[in-house]
């Protein structure tokens, strides 16, 4: 190849690569503000199914309470607020990143009096068929009423009362890691108050 | 036309003969239902990928088809990602996963260089149709075996009582494996026949 034909060849690709990054930048520019929205309004579509007493959602700071522990850790925490501006609850959202297949993200609803109102799975990469399971209410609605620590045992019948959560046949990496964040998520919230009465 | 239709569901289907897009083949058939929503993504990015590229064929220079290949296949899905999670958050929940998946499929790049840089626009399109057929029914009869045997349902119904024993192996990696390879083999054993069959007529 001579010199002419290789800057021909190079001025070709550029002009390929630069229209297509042309293309993008004008998509990403136009959608960009719609996606950020869509994902706010997912989000309080979320503390609403986890917390239905509350209207309203205020974003709580919580960068200065540990909030991490292994491989589980805290994203965010909003108080909910009901018509007459009063806190009924609040909705935490924590991971796992001993999931099976990954992250494992929960949003957990939890009233003023510390018990667990509903929980959530917003994304998780596990199984079909064995981990995903964890978002079918058999397994996720064990959680609703309880206000302690909590395990996950094997062989066990799903429950609502005690301490013991019954793992998904097959999936007990996937049951360990969801209980794991809606722990750390049931302690946290108790640091919050704790530390709202604490003043 | 109606060759280039055909070729792609039966003769030259891309899984079971071509063995392209072997990764998503195995990774995604977990259920009926997700082979079927990966084979019918994969399909419209074909189409419009083999359009797009025999459109440019005279355009994009031998020497470096397979990089412009990339950044058009590349951009291409990322605009439909884009614009599915702006203006169709449900479809795109749905899809999630997949759509950056398509990129890496084998099949859109391979019958960009096999099929669309050598071919109108029109059989090139056709030809998407044709392998995204074939493909989707690949994928949902890949799917649907394991998640029968594996889950005891299909497309998300329980077929048996919960008597039954799923065989759990089945929706996991060796499972994928399992199945493509007996599928082949009972292909191949038709095929024979079928040959054999030729030679003694």
């Amino acid at each position: 190849m001579n010199k002419k034909d290789i800057l021909i060849v190079a001025v070709k690709l550029f002009i390929i690569t630069a229209v297509a990054a042309l293309c993008l930048a004008f998509v990403n520019k136009i959608t960009a503000p719609v996606i950020e929205n869509n994902k706010i309004i997912t989000m309080q579509q979320t503390q609403k199914e986890v917390l239905e007493s509350a209207i309203e959602f205020e974003k709580v700071d919580v960068k200065h309470i540990d909030s991490e522990e292994n491989g589980t850790y805290i994203e965010d925490a909003y108080r909910g607020l009901n018509k007459e501006g009063e806190v009924v609850g609040y909705v935490v959202s924590a991971a796992s990143s001993r999931g099976y297949g990954g992250n494992i993200r929960v949003m957990v609803g939890i009233t003023s009096d510390m018990t667990i109102n509903r929980v959530k799975i917003t994304e998780s990469s596990e199984t079909a068929g064995l981990g995903l399971k964890a978002s079918n209410p058999e397994f996720i609605d064990q959680y609703i009423g309880r206000d302690v620590s909590l395990t996950v045992k094997k062989n066990i019948s799903p429950t609502n009362k005690g301490e013991d959560i019954a793992a998904i046949s097959g999936a007990t990496v996937t049951s360990r890691a969801v209980t794991s964040a809606v722990n750390l998520s049931l302690e946290f919230t108790k640091s919050i108050i704790e530390e709202k009465e604490g003043k | 036309m109606k060759k280039t239709f055909l070729n792609g569901i039966l003769k030259e289907n891309p899984t079971f003969v071509l063995m392209l897009g072997m990764c998503p083949t195995l990774a995604v058939t977990t259920s009926a239902l997700n082979g079927l929503g990966m084979g019918a993504s994969t399909m419209i990015v074909l189409i419009f990928s083999n359009m797009f590229i025999s459109l440019l064929r005279k355009f994009i220079p031998d020497k470096v088809r397979i990089a412009a290949y990339v950044v058009i296949i590349a951009s291409f899905v990322t605009v439909v990602e884009m614009l599915l999670k702006a203006y169709a958050l449900s479809i795109s929940n749905s899809l999630g996963i997949y759509i950056p998946l398509i990129v890496v499929n084998c099949i859109i790049l391979g019958r960009a260089e096999a099929f669309a840089s050598k071919n109108n626009v029109l059989l090139s399109a056709i030809d998407g149709v044709g392998m995204g057929l074939g493909f989707t029914g690949a994928l949902t009869i890949i799917g649907s075996i394991r998640e029968i045997l594996g889950a005891g349902s299909l497309f998300g119904i329980s077929l048996f009582g919960s008597s039954f024993q799923p065989v759990s192996i089945m929706i996991l990696p060796p499972g994928a494996f399992l199945t493509l390879g007996l599928i082949l083999m009972t292909i191949n054993i038709i095929k024979e026949r079928k040959e054999r069959g030729n030679i003694n007529d």
